[in-house]
């Protein structure tokens, strides 16, 4: 019984051996200059020596490289993704799904690009070629595509953006009909006041206030699609119509789905952009990370991303594996931050929060948390992701250094004394200076919270006297009644959350109530109300600075880390997996560029 | 007698579901967080009011909480259960297929845990203090003890992943998307769920039966049976069996009715899309509809596996009568 | 005197304990003879049912016996376990104690008189439905034809300690083993049930257990008494009930209703370290006998007793 066991585990290592030393096929075939171009020389070298004697692609591999070539859709992609919200379901839920986002039938106006670090932050054209607003950026002009078609054949023009407005204007508001009808993200576009189409390939959004953003908006997750007049026109209710065509113009066009397991798209031929590589990509729903990974080492699945970029763990024990390729997005992840509750004491003296923005080791958090881990020196926004709009001068104020630190404590009324060999710091009330640190469900993934609380921990308790009474768990549902009264605790936010100055409306005291860190400042209000209607981009740059050089004034929080987001991929069997990223998986622009490497893709079913 | 009992045992049903509907009216309401708010954080960091409002008036959410609980539960007999708010479809659509799925490993891991329970049970506990009973016992522990979790992921990378037997998870291979589902397919994905379920479950049955089995196999009507001359293992299986098993009918049949929300590691780990999954993910975006939806399948199921149990005691219990006030 | 049906010699019964060997049986030798009905009789714990278990091996596996049993000359303690079973309800049948809980409760009483019909004489379903109904008559249970198709809990009694004696009437053994067929019943049933043991004694022998001296006297040929776990007085019923020899006996006799129920004072030693000498010693109003124990000393022509007061050797 065991010894077949063992036999079959020995079987089984010995296949595994055999295939780390077959060598891996990286290069399409018949590309022998190895731009991922087979070009025509290239291929009709390749077929006569098919034909000759040298016979150095088979019949496969040569019509692998004749797709390549032609530029012809070759092969199937299978995408691992991590809960069945991301495959194409049998019933179209235009709320959520079929978005720029995530989806590779439907397209928005527009979709946004990563800036390069220190670049300006730019949007790409998607079924717009080129967009512009008025000065007051009160009205917003997008110029279509023009030879852009739905997957059915109908041409697109520039009523079924006016129709996709309409539609969401009406399934938006309280009156909606019945509670099926109602569609959230309607909440995107309540700030277009109108929407006209001059002619049919120009749409003009008029827009209730200044909107220097809007591109943005409309492609910020999950953003809105443009979806097709013509199906979409006579259906009233959204949740029981059943769509089975899934009309869009992206570049693929809907296949088939089995539900909550698989769907499938293939190319669409008739599409109006770059054309894909790649004929079919199917989606393959893992609900759990590991089991993607191993879909991926045994070659289930070509693509992996978790759900929102692989931990950082995980892609590390994937990098020497054979045949599989790993893709770093900088500070991808979550962004980490010790924040500030401003009205809670100690951290309502400004100089207690000045004196910790100099007690935070980030060399030492980061390189505890591991891989994927990189310091933000910024006030808030991080580089790879806000580009050129950070302001220079605010970078590295909060550095670490004890000494200044002390120094701070010292000058607004705290006593750094000892009592038995350790240090004790006394507020100015003569007491000693004690603070909870809650923790929430949202940064515990691989612990980092209690990582960087250990840090946190040597310095403050250790060298300043700080007493850390308690790190409570706090479940996420109460996590922000916790933190309204506590002084001090640690967050994750997802990355987009310090990708632009316009985000910065986090420390504005709105009109909403209060924002989480309990910041006030007349200054900076007045500030961000200007930048809500600036729409000229240096002005807004401007005022940008200026309100990061509140922030490193005041000391709101003090950012601490952004993570890296992994994805891996087969790099054995596609090319050009390093293009343009958007983070996350499933991108449109990502599976574009992909190509088949391996004739192996091409016989699949 | 049947006719009066039946419609005792209607009544006491429909009484023990509007109380468990209203608890759990009660309980989702007492919930922190709701859905809108949760769901615009991601996107605006905070919910625009006007949004939350107009949201919270299209699905009733702003009416006196007395009038919605009276809407709920005539709602929930009128078999209208609402929209989910993640899916955007009924919810009784959502549920059915996912209950299909659910099904599928779930029916035979119950039965195949039952029957091994039982029987091993019943041995070990017949044969109590043997050595095979001890490894019997040992061994029910040990998996008992192993967290559920971890001992899916095992099983996955075990068999699946260095085995190379089965499939990594989901219920059909990519060949489905053009030849349809295909029911040996699903079968060859249905195992490793299946065993997983298994193991989870026929520690709790083994326990019981082994328990009930001690305490049978000490009755006098065993040794009348020994005393016969009938042999040990007619006795086991005529005389102590049938005893032993009738502490066992309640226990398996409300088992049935709550392993349906009970395997929520399973379908994660082997990307199985059953009811476990589901009230995970509502339950994480406070998908009320859809929560409320799943607790009232669940109740009724609860109710009707109580029904079952009162039906088919009489007929393996002679002492038990249908309409008995006992 | 003709051979004995069943002769135990130097039977020891021991149940391992935490505190422990509970000698239950020490040292009993009995013999039963043919049509003949033998009274056991003693207080609650002196080993009576101890010793009709013990005869047909029905103890759990973990008792120490010792000694032997001889049933028609064959010992049972060392037969396979196999031939032991063709023993149970063939050749020896037993009427268990609590009737109430001694039948299965979830097959009718039919089923489990005809099980036992099956299983030894070899008759097939109707035969052996049919066999069970005529034993139910022939413990005079009222309809047997319907009775028989009754679950247990229908029954009073009374029925169910006739039912029982069905059951071990099925393949008319040659001995029947009866634990307390009376316990627990009303005057009337009592009587029935005595007359039905003596209607059922003209074909076979019968240990009668019971603690319930008027039945023995009524029924039994001789009569044994068992105290702490061995047998303290043998003999002739009429001789023993009406002349004891025992200190015991008398005081058991003392203690019945209609002789002035006066207990005997103490209560039953430990049979895990029994008093030395004799074991009535610490209770007995006659004489002090801790050192020495006594051997069964015949006092009367088979009758014989375990005092000090007669033995002398």
């Amino acid at each position: 019984m065991t010894g077949r066991y063992i036999q079959k585990i020995l079987v089984c290592c010995a296949v595994l051996l055999l295939v780390c030393c077959v060598p891996v096929t990286a290069g399409i075939p018949g590309d022998t200059d190895g731009d991922t171009i087979v070009s025509e020389k290239e291929l009709s070298t390749a077929i006569l020596d098919y034909l000759g004697t040298a016979d150095r692609l088979n019949a496969d591999e040569l019509s692998l490289a004749a797709h390549n070539c032609l530029h012809l859709p070759y092969g199937q992609l299978v995408v691992a993704v991590a809960g069945d919200r991301y495959l194409i379901p049998a019933t179209s839920y235009i709320d959520q799904k079929g978005v720029p986002a995530d989806s590779l039938i439907y397209e928005g106006l527009v979709t946004k690009l990563r800036p390069k670090e220190g670049g300006p932050k730019e949007c790409l054209g998607w079924l717009a070629e080129r967009w512009e607003c008025s000065d007051d950026a009160m009205t917003w002009t997008f110029h279509l595509v023009k030879d852009a078609t739905w997957h059915d054949g109908t041409p697109f023009t520039s009523a079924d953006v006016q129709f996709t407005y309409e539609y969401f204007r009406d399934h938006g508001n309280a009156d909606a009909p019945e509670a099926g009808a109602y569609l959230v993200n309607s909440a995107i576009l309540k700030g277009v006041a109108s929407v006209e189409c001059p002619d049919d390939h120009t749409v003009i959004f008029h827009m209730k206030s200044c909107a220097p953003l809007f591109p943005e908006t409309l492609a910020t997750g999950p953003g809105i699609a443009v979806f097709p007049a013509h199906i979409w026109k006579d259906i009233n209710l959204p949740s029981t119509y059943i769509d089975t065509a899934h009309i869009g113009t992206g570049p693929f066009a809907y296949g088939s789905t089995i539900p909550g397991t698989l769907s499938k798209v293939t190319a669409y031929e008739g599409y109006h952009g770059e054309k894909p590589y790649v004929r079919d990509i199917v989606t393959r729903n893992y609900e759990d990370e590991d089991a993607q990974i191993l879909a991926l080492k045994r070659g289930d699945v070509d693509f992996i991303s978790g759900e929102f970029g692989l931990s950082p763990r995980k892609a590390e024990s994937l990098k020497n594996a054979p045949g599989i390729g790993i893709s770093r997005i900088p500070s991808g992840g979550q962004a980490f931050e010790v924040a500030f509750t401003s009205d809670v004491y100690p951290v309502n003296i400004p100089g207690f929060r000045h004196a910790l923005s100099h007690a935070v080791n980030r060399e030492r958090i980061c390189w505890l948390v591991g891989e994927g881990a990189r310091p933000t020196e910024t006030v808030f926004l991080i580089p790879a992701l806000a580009g050129d709009q950070i302001n220079p001068a605010t970078n590295n104020r909060f550095n670490y250094d004890i000494a200044e630190a002390k120094r701070q404590l010292a000058g607004s009324g705290f006593n750094l004394t000892e009592k038995d060999g350790r240090p004790v710091l006394l507020g100015p009330d003569g007491k000693p200076v004690e603070i909870t640190i809650p923790l929430a469900g949202k940064a515990s993934m691989n612990a980092v919270d209690q990582k960087v609380v250990a840090v946190l921990k040597e310095d403050w308790e250790g060298k300043l006297g700080i007493k850390i009474a308690d790190t409570p768990q706090v479940d996420d549902s109460v996590y922000l009644d916790w933190i309204a009264k506590t002084a001090v605790h640690f967050d994750g936010m997802p990355g987009r959350w310090h990708e632009d100055i316009d985000r910065l409306d986090n420390f504005q005291r709105s009109p909403l109530g209060e924002n989480f860190y309990h910041f006030d400042n007349a200054t900076f209000n007045s500030l961000i109300a200007q930048l809500k209607s600036t729409a000229d981009p240096g002005k807004r740059k401007e005022i940008g600075f200026q309100l990061q050089e509140i922030l490193a004034e005041e000391v709101p929080c003090i950012p601490v880390f952004s993570q890296d987001a992994f994805m891996a991929y087969r790099s054995d069997r596609f090319v050009g997996w390093d293009s343009a990223l958007l983070g996350g998986g499933g991108n449109i622009r990502l599976f574009s560029d992909v190509k088949p490497a391996s004739a192996d893709v091409g016989r699949r079913a | 007698m049947n006719g009066v009992y039946i419609i005792k045992r209607l009544f006491t049903s429909v009484a023990a579901f509007c109380i468990s509907v209203t608890i759990m009216f009660i309980l989702l309401r007492l919930m922190p967080g709701d859905y809108i708010t949760m769901y615009l954080e991601t996107i605006y960091r905070y919910a625009p009011p006007d949004v939350v409002e107009a949201f919270n008036h299209v699905y009733g959410l702003d009416r006196p909480i007395l009038e919605q609980y009276v809407l709920y539960l005539l709602d929930a007999f009128r078999g209208n259960w609402g929209y989910s708010l993640i899916y955007k479809v009924p919810v009784l659509t959502v549920i059915g297929e996912k209950l299909v799925w659910t099904m599928v490993i779930l029916v035979p891991a119950t039965a195949l845990a039952t029957l091994a329970g039982i029987g091993i049970g019943a041995y070990s506990g017949w044969k109590r203090g043997s050595k095979t009973d001890i490894a019997l016992l040992n061994g029910m522990i040990f998996i008992r003890a192993i967290p559920s979790y971890w001992l899916a992921l095992m099983i996955l990378i075990i068999f699946a992943y260095y085995l190379n037997l089965f499939p990594l998870g989901g219920y059909v291979d990519t060949g489905a998307l053009i030849t349809g589902i295909d029911p040996l397919d699903v079968a060859n994905h249905a195992v490793l769920p299946i065993l997983t379920l298994f193991l989870f479950s026929v520690t709790g049955t083994y326990y019981l039966m082994r328990s009930s089995m001690l305490m049978t196999a000490g009755e006098d009507y065993i040794v009348t049976a020994r005393a016969k001359g009938l042999d040990e293992l007619t006795i086991l299986r005529k005389h102590a069996l049938k005893n032993a098993m009738l502490p066992m009918v309640t226990m398996i049949t409300l088992e049935c009715a709550g392993m349906i929300t009970g395997s929520i590691f399973v379908e994660t780990i082997f990307s199985w899309p059953g009811l476990g999954m589901l009230t995970y993910k509502a339950l994480a975006v406070r998908d009320l509809p859809l929560l409320q939806g799943i607790l009232l399948v669940d109740t009724l199921l609860v109710i009707a596996a109580n029904i079952a149990a009162d039906l088919i005691y009489p007929l393996v219990d002679p002492r038990v009568q249908v309409g008995d006030n006992g | 005197m003709n051979a004995a049906l069943l002769e135990v010699r130097g039977l020891k019964v021991g149940f391992p304990t935490p505190d422990g060997l509970v000698r239950a049986s020490d040292t009993v030798d009995l013999e039963l003879y043919h049509r003949e009905i033998l009274g056991l009789i003693g207080e609650t714990g002196s080993g009576k049912t101890v010793l009709g278990m013990a005869i047909l091996r029905l103890l759990q596996p973990n008792t120490v016996i010792e000694g032997e049993i001889r049933y028609r000359g064959r010992d049972l303690l060392s037969l396979p376990e196999d031939e032991m079973r063709k023993v149970r309800g063939r050749e020896i049948g037993v009427v268990l104690q609590n009737s109430g809980t001694s039948l299965n409760p979830v097959y009718t009483v039919g089923d489990q008189i005809a099980e036992a019909a099956t299983l030894h004489q070899g008759l097939k379903g109707s035969e052996a439905r049919h066999r069970a109904v005529e034993l139910l008559d022939a413990v005079r249970i009222p309809d047997p034809a319907v009775m028989a198709r009754e679950y247990p809990h229908r029954f009073s009694g009374g029925m169910r300690e006739r039912a029982l004696i069905a059951m071990a009437l099925a393949c008319s053994p040659s001995l029947l083993i009866a634990d307390e067929p009376t316990k627990g019943l009303d005057a009337v049933t009592k009587r029935e049930i005595i007359d039905l043991f003596a209607e059922v004694n003209r074909d076979r022998s019968v240990l009668f257990i019971t603690h319930d001296i008027e039945a023995a006297a009524t029924l039994a040929t001789r009569v044994a008494v068992m105290y702490a776990g061995e047998i303290v007085e043998i003999g002739a019923a009429g001789e023993v009930l009406s002349d004891p020899a025992h200190p015991y006996t008398r005081g058991l006799l003392a203690s019945l209703p209609e002789r002035g129920m006066r207990p005997i004072p103490g209560s039953a030693p430990s049979l895990i370290t029994p008093p030395p000498g004799c074991r009535f010693s610490p209770r007995c109003a006659t004489k002090d006998c801790k050192s020495e124990h006594p051997g069964l000393v015949e006092v009367g022509p088979g009758h014989y007793a375990r005092c000090m007061l007669y033995d002398r050797g």
